[in-house]
This record gives C-alpha cells, structure tokens and sequence, in this order.
C-alpha cells in the first residue's frame, strides 16, 4: 500500500491548474477547489494486485480468447439487447419476434 | 462506437451515485454498482443493494482495504441485501452472513432476520474478467451487455477531476481504486465511469479517462491509459429479490426468480372451490403455461384447507426467504357461522403449503388488497378488504419490531371509505414520502377501489396519518381496480414510478395511469381485450418494462393481456 510520488506532484490545486494549463489543458480540475486548497485525496481503498490473496484474485482470460460460449448459448432477456444481437448476427429473427421494446420509460405512462 | 449505459436505447441503466466517505471500502461500492446496474438490465429492475452488506458481510470494517474478487465470492455465497434489510455506514459491525457469524451477528448491528428472502442472488462463476480492450467493448456493448468493474492506480490528481477527459501526466502511482466502467467512447478514445466520491467528482459523480497517456513532454501517447491494461469484470445472470419487485405487481401474477432467466411467472388463480398454481417459463418466446397443482399441502397432517375458495387469491412473494404467500375469502364456516379471509403461505424451505389463519371481516367482499411493507423486518402484512356494508377494512399483522399488537397475529387497524361496489386487488406501499435510503418504515399506502357509482376511488395513508381520499376518477366502471406502481417516470432507483391502474368496463379493460414526480390527475392510456369480467392481476414484467394482466373472462376462464411498445395485445387462454 506504499504510495510512490513523482517528484513535481503538484501539492495544491493551484498548481496543478497551472501544470494542466502548460499541458494544454486535456481535462479541467473541478470548479469547487480553490488555487490554495491542497490537492483533494479522496479515500479508496482497493488492494493492488500483489496484495490481493490468491483465492481472491479474479483470473483473466487470456487476451484474444473466446469469451465463454455459454454467454453466446444465453441471450439477453433485455429486448433491446436482443435486438442488438439480431443486428449483429448472433440471433435469428425469430428470436426477437413479439418482443417488441416497451413504451420510454420517460415518458408519462401513455402507451 | 460508442456506449454509455447511462442513456442507451433512450434511458438510463445506471443507479444513482455514492459516497464512500472517509472509508476504505471502494470495492464495495464498485461491486455493488455492478449488481445494481446488472439488475436493471437483465431485469429492468431499479434495485439499491447496500455496500455495507457486502462489506461487513466479507467481514470487513470501514478502514480495510480489499478487492472486487472477495466481494463477488461473498455475493455467490450469501446475496447482497438491501440497505433495510443492513445498512451502508462507516461504523464498525460484528455483523458477518459467513458460516459460524451467528453469534457475531447478534448485535444491534446484525442484519434483519429476514435477510434470505430479500438478497439478490447470483450463480457462482458468473462474472468473467478481461484484460484486452477490444473485448472489454465488447463484452460492455452486446455481450456480457453491460458495466463492468474495475480496480486501477491512479494518480493524486485524480481526486480533483472535473470536466474533460483525464489523462495521466505523471508517472506517481497512488493506493488502488476501484471504479464501475459504465461505458466507452472511441471518437473521443475515452472510458466513462462512475466513481464512489460522491456528485461533486468529475461531472456529477462520473468521470471520462482517456485511452491515451501523456509523455514527460506532454504528447499525446497512444495507449497507456489510466484503464487500458487493467481488469475488467463483468456479470451474468443475476437474480432479483422479491421485495425489489413489490411495487411492480398485485394480485395473481408473480414474476419471481425461478427458471432458467430467473424470471418465470408464477400464478394462482381459483378452479372450481380450489386454487391452482401455475407457471410460465420464460426462457424463450410463446412458452406455454403449465399446471403445477393445487394450493394444497402435500403433507396430510397439514392438509387443512382445500376447496374452500370463494374467489381469487391476492398473492405476494415475502421476504420470508421468498416464500408465496396468499389471501382469499375462504367459504370455510368459522365457529360463529361466517366466512373470513383465509392466508396461507408456500414454504420454500419445507417445499409444503401452510395453513396461516382466519383473519378479517365477516364475510368479506371482493379480492383483497395484500401486500407486504416495510414496516418493521420482515415487513408487516397489510390487507385492505370491502366489507359488505361497502366499507373499506384495514388489517395488519406484524412480523417484527416495533410490536404495537400481539405478534404474528391479524388486527383491524381502520374503517374507512364508503360505497365502495368493488374492491381489488389494489393496494400499495408507494415510495412516495421516502426520502432516502434506507427506507425506514415510508412510504404512503396507496389503494384505489370502484365505488357503487362506478368511478374509481384513490385512497391514501401517510405513514402515521390515517387514510383520506384523494380523489376519484373515471366512470361506468364494472368491476374492482388492479393497481402498481411502476417505473415509468422514474430515473433511477429514487424516483417515483407512476401509478398504473387496470380495470374491467363493460366486457373491457381500461388502462389509467398517474404521474408521480410530481403528482396530478389520472389520465386514462388504452382500451382493450373483449370479454372481460374483470382484472386480477397487473404486474410489470422484466420484459423491458412491459405491463401484464391477467383477466377474469365472462366464461369463467383467464386470459393473458400484455403491453409492450405496439400497444396491448391478447395473450392465451390460460385455463
């Protein structure tokens, strides 16, 4: 749980606006700090990797493996995921028919 | 492409965000977003499931670190309860749900008793995890078809995000933190997720990481961003608890979680002097019903009650460990010569039907109005029935604390209304009133009835309040109302979900709804079916939201009658 920092991480706000601002800034620090407020370090919590024991750890497929076949043997109940898999081939039309997608759920009830 | 589960097919998939506070329980949160979001795809469900059940139920506190593997192990194991049934909070708990945690959980920071039947459940081996990004897509666009978490090492000036697209400028590596990835955007080469540091983070609660890193001179690199190699895990197959589908049903109908998609329907409806229960499988399209038999205890020491309905039950799946459970008028002549409601349950531990008790008015009318609350844990019963002077009997019986009557036992708790012609199945414990989670105990009650007139009556009772009309609506109706409360209208897993409201006129079904945000009159949606004598049962269904009847025809027979987008349609003849 050591925690290695570059040397130059900004210490306050202020200077990371100014560090963004060199960098063109790609993203904006939220507007509710201040330039004196010391950079925020929100609570996390998470094990890293090594840490995590074994019979814990979430073992990743390979890269470029089939995802299991069984995701492929189960569609999505969910009709406009189904209607996602007849575009893309993995489900027959008859898969689909009669589940037509339900009124917008922002809508005011009306069908 | 682009996905962002937050608005796709027109709505949102994402429940509300969180704050972890001063915690350490980041992997909660991720987790538990996971299942919320999975909830609501699979099932069109709007669920809250508590980070602190999943937390203190792997046993650890508020300032320990850990991982989204040990969340998911304890979720096969034991479920994820909702913040009633145990709460999220940064105090410390003995509470464990693991083998020999009894005698830990025996504190005032234990969860309910009821805590097996208001779990949602996965199948162990359901989450997949991923590492390459053009899976990752996949599986979050069509085929896990969904958010997926993830645990990553950001740097400091992560915390301080607001808008744009972050991208790492530093090589510092900080504590692990765990994320939920709601979606991606190739046009923009950014991930979008959802974060546990409450709405003032990124862009209210959610943030935009790009693919991409910055060098020491501060170009653009392609690849080596925040997310780019990490794991990401993804689920399948989640299955809901009843108590989230409460408010979505009433009457016969039951979607529970039994059946290959974990969302069969279950049904009990009255043959002859009996009550039958039927089942829909609804793994694939047009399956057909099947009988399961009779409402009848197997077991003939318990064989107490049989052919002695006078009329359809009201049927509701408890939180006691997902039992069904059922109230009818029951033609069984008590001591003093009259008739009562009749409650019997399904054991789903003992796999028996239970005779429970006689309770009610005398000679009840109509099918009553059953639900289970949220006062107390497991929730009190509620019934609301028409007595045949035309008035309206609220009756309860608690199943937990605060006991304000004698446990486990009926009592009447008020008369009201008059000139009541039918009543239904037509009760509800609304979310309106509650104004945060947990719930504790609101939520006004609802109940709609059709007065001798035919105009429909909408009762309410705030909690502690006593019932008070609230208006009446509609005409010429010939039958009782079969009323909901479902999710149109609302955004998330807070919002108030309209009314909806079926009920027979003439030989027909007339489809009325309210809006609940911000509540105004009832507007009637659609006219359908043909030879209807009345509704029992209304539910919304995981089909996409869509709405379900079941009527009572003229020839004594039951039909099924759905909504989906096209408008009503005509179902089978089930019986």
């Amino acid at each position: 749980m050591e925690t290695k920092t570059e040397q130059g991480t900004p210490k306050t706000v202020g200077e990371l606006r100014r560090r963004l601002a060199e960098l063109g800034n790609p993203w904006q620090v939220h507007p509710r700090f201040g330039d004196d407020d010391p950079l925020p370090n929100p609570p996390r919590g998470g094990q890293r990797e090594e840490e995590i024991p074994e019979e814990h750890r979430l073992k990743p497929l390979p890269p470029g493996t089939d995802i299991p076949s069984q995701i492929a043997a189960e569609p999505p109940i969910n009709p406009f995921l189904r209607l996602r898999w007849l575009e893309l081939g993995l489900l027959n039309q008859d898969a689909v028919e009669g589940l037509a997608p339900d009124s917008g759920e922002n809508e005011w009830g009306a069908a | 492409m682009n996905v962002d589960w937050r608005n796709r097919f027109g709505r949102n998939w994402i429940t509300s965000v969180r704050d972890q506070g001063g915690s350490s329980n980041c992997w909660a949160f991720a987790t538990t977003a996971l299942y919320e979001a999975m909830i609501r795809i699979e099932h069109c469900l709007w669920t809250r499931r508590s980070e602190g059940d999943l937390a203190r139920g792997t046993g650890k506190q508020a300032w320990d670190f850990g991982n989204i593997g040990e969340g998911t192990i304890f979720v096969e194991r034991y479920g994820l309860a909702d913040p009633d049934c145990f709460p999220w909070s940064e105090w410390a708990a003995l509470y464990t749900a693991k083998e020999g945690g009894a005698t830990l959980s025996a504190t005032p920071l234990s969860t309910t008793p009821d805590r097996s039947g208001r779990t949602m459940r996965i199948a162990a081996g359901a989450t997949t995890t991923l590492t390459d990004p053009a899976q990752k897509k996949q599986w979050i666009d069509f085929k896990g078809a969904g958010p997926m978490a993830v645990m990553i090492t950001p740097p400091a000036d992560f915390g301080a995000l607001g808008s744009g697209i972050y991208i790492t400028s530093s090589t510092d590596t900080g504590l692990a933190h765990a994320l939920l990835v709601v979606g991606f955007n190739d046009d923009e080469r950014c991930w979008i997720v959802k974060n546990s540091w409450g709405p003032n983070w990124g862009v209210g609660g959610f943030g935009r990481v790009s693919y991409d890193s910055l060098n020491a001179n501060g170009a653009v690199v392609q690849g080596g961003g925040l997310l780019e190699v990490a794991g990401f895990t993804g689920l399948r197959g989640t299955n809901p608890d009843p108590w989230s589908k409460r408010r979505l049903r009433n009457g016969v109908l039951i979607q529970g979680g039994n059946g290959a998609l974990r969302n069969n329907f279950e049904l009990f409806v009255k043959v002859g002097m009996n009550l039958e229960h039927w089942y829909r499988e609804n793994a694939a399209n047009g399956t057909p019903w099947y009988r399961v038999g009779l409402v009848r205890s197997t077991d003939p020491w318990r064989d107490t009650f049989h052919d002695d309905a006078l009329d359809c039950p009201a049927a509701v799946q408890s939180t006691f460990n997902r039992n069904f459970e059922l109230v009818y008028r029951s033609n069984y002549q008590a001591g003093d010569g009259h008739r009562y409601l009749r409650h019997v349950y399904y054991d789903q531990a003992g796999g028996l039907w239970e005779d429970a008790t006689l309770f009610g008015p005398i000679d009840p009318v109509g099918v009553p109005g059953f639900i289970q609350s949220n006062r107390g844990a497991p929730g009190d019963l509620e019934v609301v029935v028409v007595t045949p002077s035309g008035q309206a009997e609220h009756w309860t019986k608690h199943n937990g604390e605060p006991w304000t009557y004698l446990p486990g036992q009926w009592y009447l708790r008020e008369r009201f209304a008059s000139g009541i012609g039918f009543g239904g199945p037509s009760l509800v414990q609304s979310n309106l009133g509650v104004t945060g989670s947990p719930e504790n105990g609101a939520g006004e009650l609802h109940y709609t009835c059709t007065g001798a007139d035919g105009q429909m009556q909408h009762w309410y009772h705030p909690v502690g309040g006593s019932w008070s009309l609230l208006g009446k609506f509609g005409q010429n109706a010939t039958s009782a109302p079969c009323m909901i409360q479902g999710t149109y209208g609302a955004g998330d897993e807070m919002g108030k979900g309209n009314f909806e409201l079926c009920v027979g006129v003439g030989s027909q079904v007339e489809h009325w709804w309210r809006y609940n945000t911000s509540p105004g009159p009832w507007s009637r949606s659609a006219v359908f079916g043909a030879n209807v004598r009345r509704v029992i049962s209304l539910i919304q269904s995981t089909y996409g939201t869509n709405l379900e009847v079941i009527a009572e025809l003229v020839s004594g027979q039951y039909q099924h009658y759905w909504r989906d987008g096209l408008g009503w349609h005509a179902g089978v003849v089930i019986t």
